[in-house]
């Protein structure tokens, strides 16, 4: 994923969307994504969700009432289950090979989901499709908007929002041809 | 430190969501070790098919898999030493 493409704004989103999901300890899913556009402080993403009465507020508790967290499962915890204590690995392998990176998905900085890897490679396609030379907060919603199985998509459902209205007002707002 | 867990529940543990989790995360962690030790046998001058024949797969597979990444990666720090 070519990270350095995003814009300030669309990589702080993708840290609050990790941020979301690892208080509720979930993979980064569509759901967190959605909050964390609609809990932008400015931009395209942001200013066409409030237009269509999206806040993250209304977002997080649609996505508990759609799905509701089960029992957390914490991924250090699940690891030490099975004898392997993840810290202990990186020291034999820095020991060995020096500082290279091993970086494991903990509690603190999970994994994105299918549907979270999905929109990431959704938004990369909107953005060479549209030509606009980076990824901003317009293309990873328009990302989830083009990914079919999110919670994401479930919330904005959820919400009544006509999703073929929000995609067109996304790109009426990036003053993009309608392809 | 007390963690949100207690690892002798863990251990004893027969709840799915714990073990499949297990499951995905040493899977996760293969994956990063696996990376970093084809990278070191290939700076130690290792050929494709040596490390395709330690890791017990075809070298397509292996070849496919990094050769790629690794270049990009080499080529950067050639750029790096170059620019210095």
């Amino acid at each position: 994923m070519a990270y350095e493409r995003f814009t300030d704004r669309a990589r702080r989103t993708l840290v609050e969307a990790q941020q979301e999901a690892a208080a509720a300890r979930q993979f980064i899913r569509g759901d967190h994504f959605l909050i964390a556009l609609a809990n932008a402080d400015d931009g395209v993403a942001v200013s066409a969700l409030r237009e269509f009465g999206v806040d993250g507020d209304a977002a997080r508790a649609a996505a508990v009432r759609l799905q509701p967290p089960g029992p957390p499962v914490s991924t250090d915890h699940a690891l030490s289950s099975i004898g392997i204590d993840v810290e202990k690995v990186k020291q034999s392998v820095a020991a060995s090979l020096g500082d290279v990176p091993v970086n494991v998905p903990n509690d603190e900085r999970p994994a994105f989901a299918v549907d979270g890897k999905q929109i990431l490679e959704q938004s990369l396609r909107e953005s060479v499709r549209l030509e606009s030379g980076f990824i901003g907060t317009e293309h990873l919603l328009l990302g989830l908007l083009a990914t079919p199985k999110s919670v994401g998509l479930d919330v904005l459902r959820d919400l009544s929002v006509d999703l073929d209205a929000l995609k067109t007002r996304v790109l009426e707002m990036m003053g993009a041809r309608l392809v | 430190m007390e963690r949100l867990d207690d690892s002798v529940d863990a251990a004893t543990s027969n709840d799915p969501a714990i073990g499949l989790r297990a499951v995905w995360a040493l899977r996760s962690l293969s994956e990063q070790l696996e990376r970093v030790q084809v990278a070191n046998a290939r700076k130690a001058g290792w050929t494709w098919q040596q490390i395709a024949d330690a890791l017990n797969v075809s070298r397509q597979a292996v070849h496919k898999k990094y050769a790629r990444h690794l270049d990009a990666l080499e080529n950067l720090n050639q750029r790096r030493k170059g620019g210095q």
